[in-house]
């Protein structure tokens, strides 16, 4: 019924995608989250959002081919359903900084599941505590207390997605899916913001927020499909590539605030072979 | 815990035995958080509290060298760990990029923690977000030399509530070394290594002009040196001359310094190029005893002359009336206070005059420099207060000098004397010709000084008033201090500062037999002021004081001066 295909998500600048300054009262704009492992997401909606933009600005005349034509008003029937599909993105691996230690890409069994499914890879069991890399210490500091690193796992290597930069560069462990959330919160990239006055270097009184952002170089992975019969015949996923024009890999911007730096993305999309 | 022990096992026996329930031991959980040593924990996760974390405590500096090192992850070269490389400038990929090398330090501040330092990103490299710079970019609508074609288009790249912004400032970024690692082997010390990042803040007004007040040392995070690449990428694709014509427009915008303290020379990249806009400039030539930073790691640091003019505005101002409100509200107003002062200040060493070395069997760091200081009042832009500021100047570079012990002359240069450096010497130049410095004998310096004084009184609006800040050790007012000077070859007076009954006074020497370091600031004032035939004008100022200061020495030091025939050159006879 469907073609599976799978996008990875490397982000090059902090990211937020959430709540923004007008939307709330106070003072803190959070990003979404997703409600069981309570690490970030891009919602379905932002990326397709995204998508679309971007394709339109291609100008290859396929927009409504693949998002869907719009209704046209008095005429019955106009609207046509989307070919592909997306869902929201979550987490594979996330930097965190801790001074005193080597930076560490961490991810837990729950994130990791879920990139296991998208991608089709083999089933496998992760084992908290497990890791990837060469290590300096047999503990690390996160803000939760100290964690052993326990088992050398080589098989992570696999769940390294090929395409980011610096591949090998970062130890990779495993922690329990209840830990994740608090070592993801430490990991978040926040700024306090403020505009000053427009002649001296003053903060305007009350001009003042905080913002938080999945830091620079956190991996993300998305589902998409592609229905399989359109209206034209067969849905084919190479002609999707080429209509949105990403071969390699694309810079993408999602999220808020794009216009001061963040949001700045390197996307890859692959294509699921099925077994 | 052998009870508890015992009762379980008579449990589980009665569970098998009445109910056939077997209960099986389970396996004591995994325990998957080691219990921590406290003292493992990083210094950026602990409290400040005085025996965890304490940045701020000067006397015993091993929380912020252990915080610097822990936040650095030193290689074997003792460098950061993570570091930026060059990455290709000018277009790549739909990012345009440039760099700039900042002459001294830029400080910005990310206002979370317990000390100022700059945003940390990407694996603990700090650097400036986009949303400063683009702050920055956006202020050019403030500026009346640029055309409003160029306005139009500002206003487009940076968008508006109903459009959105065509231009992405992403960030600024410092390449390699950004914590500026030193290595340094101290007096009678294997070699250290240090990180230049580490800045002081050193406010000591209230010490040296009001009297009173304690000596902090506050340290900061501030880059050293740094060159910074700017990344700018767009919405629409543009093309290399508009990317080019961006490039030059926020090389303009960063004119005006990025970051805080810019006052101060923080943040400048740039001599100014427009020198109109400084109206004020002075080409000066110096050495002494080098400021150091809180690690005692010497640095030529140009906040000094900021520091000299604002005391020495406050002790005009403070001779001129008794009102303290007035007088502060005046130097607030030029330099700053809770918001930002209209002095702007550029200090320019000019290409390779800035050495740095040691004096004396104590390696006193000492430097030699040669620059160009501008001066400017931005807000109320009015020639009353750069009249004023120029007079602040003269009497700066008359009386005394700047920075570090300037109340002494530069004692390697006029006595033989090998302990150690003290003081400092200033000569040079007036940039404006008409306005040459022509102070070059005792009634030319009383004459000065007593314009001065009325420039004082005018610039606050008094006419002829006698009362003035008594209770301020450094109050400039004829009463409470006298100026004796003379005409000189060589220094008549330094010899006076090294015997014994007047070392030891606190209100000369600055300290208590026995004391170490100085303890107090001293009264005195000596200046070798360069005049013509190579000869100076030896001025030894000398302020009222604490009698107890004195030590009954007063008269007797000002006995010294005068039969060496230094005449009373400004002030009251008693």
């Amino acid at each position: 019924m469907y073609q599976k295909a799978y996008g990875i998500i490397e982000t090059l600048a902090p990211l937020h995608v959430g709540a923004s300054a007008g939307e709330e009262s106070g003072n803190l704009n959070l990003i979404f989250r997703d409600q069981f492992t309570q690490t970030g997401i891009i919602p379905g909606s932002s990326i397709r959002g995204r998508f679309r933009a971007d394709m339109r600005q291609e100008k290859t005349g396929q927009v409504d081919n693949w998002y869907g034509q719009e209704a046209i008003p008095n005429e019955k029937d106009s609207t046509t359903e989307a070919l592909v599909k997306f869902e929201y993105a979550s987490i594979v691996w996330i930097p965190v900084y801790c001074p005193n230690q080597p930076v560490v890409r961490v991810s837990c069994p729950a994130l990791l599941r879920r990139y296991q499914k998208i991608t089709n890879k083999p089933m496998k069991e992760f084992k908290p505590y497990s890791y990837y890399g060469k290590k300096t210490s047999s503990t690390l500091f996160f803000n939760l207390g100290f964690l052993p690193l326990k088992k050398e796992d080589k098989e992570l290597k696999d769940y390294i997605p090929e395409e980011i930069s610096n591949r090998n560069e970062y130890l990779v462990l495993i922690v329990n899916d209840s830990e994740i959330s608090m070592i993801h919160d430490m990991a978040l990239y926040r700024q306090s913001r403020v505009a000053l006055e427009a002649n001296q270097k003053k903060a305007k009184t009350g001009a003042f927020f905080d913002v938080e952002a999945l830091p620079e170089g956190t991996i993300m992975t998305f589902p998409l499909a592609l229905k399989k019969d359109g209206q034209d015949g067969l849905v084919q996923w190479n002609k999707f590539v080429q209509d949105f024009k990403i071969s390699a890999n694309k810079d993408m911007y999602f999220g808020g605030l794009e216009s001061i730096g963040f949001g700045r993305t390197k996307v890859t999309l692959h294509a699921v072979e099925e077994k | 815990m052998g009870t508890l022990q015992q009762g379980l096992q008579s449990l589980k026996q009665d569970l098998k035995n009445e109910l056939n329930i077997e209960v099986k031991d389970t396996q004591p959980v995994e325990e998957s958080i080691i219990m921590p040593s406290p003292e493992q924990v990083p210094m950026m996760y602990r409290a400040q509290v005085s025996g965890r974390c304490s940045l701020q405590y000067g006397k015993n500096q091993k929380d912020l060298d252990r915080w610097t090192e822990e936040w650095v992850y030193p290689n074997k070269k003792d460098e950061p760990s993570y570091q930026f490389k060059k990455p290709q400038l000018a277009l790549d990929d739909g990012v345009y990029r440039f760099e700039i090398e900042f002459p001294w330090r830029v400080f910005s501040n990310c206002g979370q923690d317990s000390i100022f330092r700059p945003v940390i990103g990407k694996d603990g490299i700090p650097f400036i977000p986009g949303s400063g710079i683009k702050g920055l970019f956006r202020r050019l609508l403030e500026w009346a030399d640029i055309s409003d074609d160029d306005k139009r288009t500002i206003q487009n790249y940076c968008g508006t509530a109903d459009k959105p912004a065509t231009l992405r400032f992403l960030r600024a970024y410092p390449l390699g070394d950004w914590a500026q690692t030193k290595r340094v082997t101290p007096r009678n010390k294997n070699e250290e290594i240090r990180y230049q990042m580490v800045d002081i803040c050193h406010p000591q007004q209230k010490k040296q002009v009001e009297g009173g007040g304690r000596p902090q040392a506050i340290a900061l995070i501030s880059f050293y040196k740094p060159t910074f690449v700017f990344e700018l990428s767009s919405i629409k694709p543009l093309g290399l001359t508009e990317w080019q014509h961006i490039e030059q427009l926020l090389r303009k915008a960063l004119n005006q310094g990025i970051g805080g303290k810019t006052s101060n020379g923080y943040g400048l990249y740039n001599a100014p190029q427009d020198k109109n806009l400084y109206p004020l400039a002075f080409h000066l030539f110096a050495k002494g005893v080098s400021p150091l930073l809180r690690n005692d790691e010497p640095e030529f640091r140009p906040n000094l002359f900021k520091a000299t003019l604002r005391g020495h505005v406050s002790r005009l101002l403070g001779g001129a009336t008794n009102n303290v409100d007035t007088v502060k509200i005046k130097v607030n107003q030029l330099f700053g206070d809770n918001s930002p002062g209209s002095l702007q200040l550029y200090w320019e060493t000019l290409p390779e005059f800035l050495t740095m070395g040691t004096y004396g069997r104590e390696n006193t760091p000492i430097y030699e420099n040669q620059g160009i200081l501008y001066l400017d009042v931005k807000k109320n832009n009015n020639n009353q207060d750069i009249a004023f500021l120029q007079k602040v100047m003269e009497f700066a570079f008359i009386m005394g000098g700047f920075g570090k012990s300037w109340r002494r002359v530069y004692h390697p240069d006029f006595m033989n004397y090998n302990t150690r450096a003290i003081g400092c010497h200033w000569w040079g130049s007036w940039q404006k010709p008409d306005q040459p410095l022509n102070i070059n004998n005792p009634q030319q310096l009383t004459q000065f000084l007593n314009g001065l004084f009325n420039t004082c009184q005018q610039y606050l609006n008094i006419n002829n008033n006698q009362q003035y800040i008594n209770n301020w050790r450094e109050s400039w007012h004829p009463q409470n201090v006298k100026v004796f000077s003379k005409v000189v070859a060589k220094s008549e007076l330094i010899t006076l500062f090294h015997e014994d009954k007047f070392k030891y006074t606190p209100a000369i020497g600055g300290k208590n037999r026995g004391d170490k370091r100085p303890k107090y600031v001293s009264c005195v004032w000596h200046r070798m002021l360069p005049i013509e035939n190579n000869q100076y004008l030896e001025i030894m100022t000398v302020f009222r004081g604490d009698n107890q200061l004195w030590n009954g020495q007063k008269a007797n030091f000002e006995k010294e001066i005068t039969e060496r025939n230094f005449g009373l050159t400004w002030g009251n006879k008693n």
